[in-house]
């Protein structure tokens, strides 16, 4: 039930988080909208609007780069829903419904290949469960004993395939997910800084590039090789019950959730206070500048001081474009890993269950372990993407109050 | 599908003329045992054979591995057929042959489980 509640917890945090910046985005064009209003007009809006890609130009903030270390999933899905970081309205036209839709479809998509795995271990375990049966009518148990060996093998060579690449695409996902933001965070940060979130932007750029860089080189080297370890101490207590390893299974899954729940509070907890703290300053310097450019600059101060808001009004559309791409991005990366592991939980909760029925522990307590390092799996998933998304959303918060 | 009155009605017909027929010779009794439990056998394999069907349906439609498949009915039948003939060489009073087809069923079953522990060797080893 944990992993349904952490999932659906995820879920609507992911929704949200999604949603979020297309009502930033909103905010944004409506800031715009009323500054376009006041200075240049309604029919003008459209051009200022195409100017958003010349400034961030100027500025020497180049958005293309951005789709270049995007997954080619998350390129068509850009593509097809006309989404940039220079087109706010495409994504203010995205709704919740959308989102979880195509969250439905995604998981539709998953679960085509664990329930191949149910239907294949459910066999095995009907076989399993007519010698079970048979057990108080055969005084001699170790046929029995050798023919639950058998099953526990062939289930192993059932699962085996799906469990390691469910694995695999999780470690794939954090690998590229990690590269997009080395790629992506210098460019989100210098649009905060450029529109005067500068000590936030320093905050963002040295938090989340060691977040993302711890992550790639950790997702290969270590998170991979311990899973995959543990996977195998699983297996080998499947076949041989005295082989009590359950216990290290558990306990690295505990750490797992207690090491990312640690550093997920700290990371989430440092850099809200420093963006906070910042904004303050950053809001300060601001107004000083503005202050000092229209009473020291002669006759054109005060023009000049309202071009500059002007214009940090169309970087706040930008930085919202930019920053919903980012959390999309993101999401779309870790969603497919997500459900899969999802998926395959679910089908192992439902072969546990039909184990526990027959009474065959041996299948039970291989479906039990491998479920506990697919949990792990999903809790590292989930902290990287809520890292990120929670990272990205408190800049583009933090950059809406600094006037 | 098994008629259970049928197999009730030759388990107490086996049983009645085993009493009958052992007090004239006790081979006979054998004798009759022996038939006794083929056909009971044969039930069995008809009723089993329904389960087979559907468990090999399933596994077609997952697309499994059929190789698996096969192991695992050898292995349920080696099971079934070592369990009758160790039966009817205790009931006999042959419990050193009873012994030896105990452990000729566990040898073939390994010997049958051996690629599965050759491909989990392999698959432990690619996990490591």
């Amino acid at each position: 039930m944990d992993i349904v509640k952490i999932f659906s917890s995820a879920l609507c945090a992911a929704a949200f988080m999604l949603y979020q910046p297309c009502a930033l985005s909103v905010q944004a064009v409506q800031d715009i909208q009323t500054v376009n209003t006041e200075s240049i007009g309604q029919d003008r809006q459209e051009s200022a609007r195409q100017d958003i890609s010349e400034i961030a130009e100027e500025l020497g903030i180049d958005t293309g780069s951005l789709s270049d270390d995007l997954t080619p999933e998350a390129k068509d899905i850009f593509a097809e829903n006309n989404i940039a970081a220079d087109n706010p309205e495409a994504i203010a036209e995205i709704t919740p419904k959308d989102v979880f839709l195509y969250i439905w479809e995604e998981f539709k998509k998953s679960l085509s290949k664990p329930l191949r795995v149910l239907s294949s271990l459910l066999a095995v375990i009907l076989v399993a469960a007519l010698i079970e049966g048979m057990e108080d009518s055969i005084p001699n148990k170790s046929l029995s004993k050798i023919f639950g060996v058998i099953c526990v093998l062939i289930s192993v060579g059932i699962i085996a395939d799906s469990v390691s690449g469910s694995i695999n695409r999780a470690a794939e996902a954090l690998d590229s997910g990690g590269t997009f933001m080395i790629g992506y965070v210098p460019v989100f940060a210098g649009i905060t800084a450029s529109s005067g979130g500068i000590t936030s932007a320093v905050a963002y750029n040295m938090l989340v590039l060691l977040v993302a860089q711890t992550t790639v080189q950790l997702s290969g080297e270590i998170i991979v090789p311990a899973l995959s370890v543990c996977m195998a101490m699983g297996i080998v207590e499947a076949i041989n019950p005295g082989f009590r390893l359950s216990g290290i299974t558990e306990a690295l899954k505990k750490a797992v959730s207690f090491i990312m729940g640690f550093i997920m509070t700290v990371f989430i907890g440092l850099l809200s206070l420093q963006s906070i703290v910042g904004a303050s300053a950053d809001t300060l310097g601001v107004k000083a500048a503005k202050y000092v450019v229209s009473n020291f600059i002669p006759v054109i101060g005060g023009a000049v001081a309202d071009t500059y808001a002007t214009v940090k009004n169309s970087l706040g559309l930008l930085r919202g474009g930019v920053g919903f791409i980012g959390i999309a991005a993101i999401f779309i990366m870790i969603l497919p890993p997500v459900l899969d592991i999802t998926a395959m939980r679910l089908v192992f909760g439902a072969a546990d269950v039909a184990a526990e029925l027959f009474g065959l522990s041996q299948i039970k307590v291989l479906v039990k372990n491998t479920g506990w390092i697919l949990s792990a799996v999903f809790s590292i998933l989930v902290c990287f993407a809520v890292m990120l998304i929670i990272a990205t959303a408190i800049l583009m918060l933090v950059g809406l109050n600094i006037s | 599908m098994i008629n259970i009155v049928s197999v009730a009605g030759i388990c107490i017909i086996a049983a009645v003329l085993c009493k009958l027929f052992g007090s004239v010779g006790s081979e006979y009794s054998l004798y009759i045992k022996l038939a006794a439990a083929a056909a009971l056998m044969s039930a069995l394999i008809l009723f089993i054979s329904p389960v087979a069907e559907t468990v090999r349906s399933i596994y077609e439609r997952a697309g499994a591995d059929e190789e698996y498949l096969t192991i695992l009915f050898k292995s349920l039948g080696i099971c079934y057929i070592t369990q009758f003939a160790c039966d009817i060489c205790r009931d006999s009073g042959e419990s050193a042959l009873a012994s030896q087809a105990e452990l000729a069923g566990k040898l073939s079953l390994l010997i049958l489980a051996l690629p599965l522990f050759d491909s989990l060797s392999e698959i432990v080893s690619g996990l490591i």
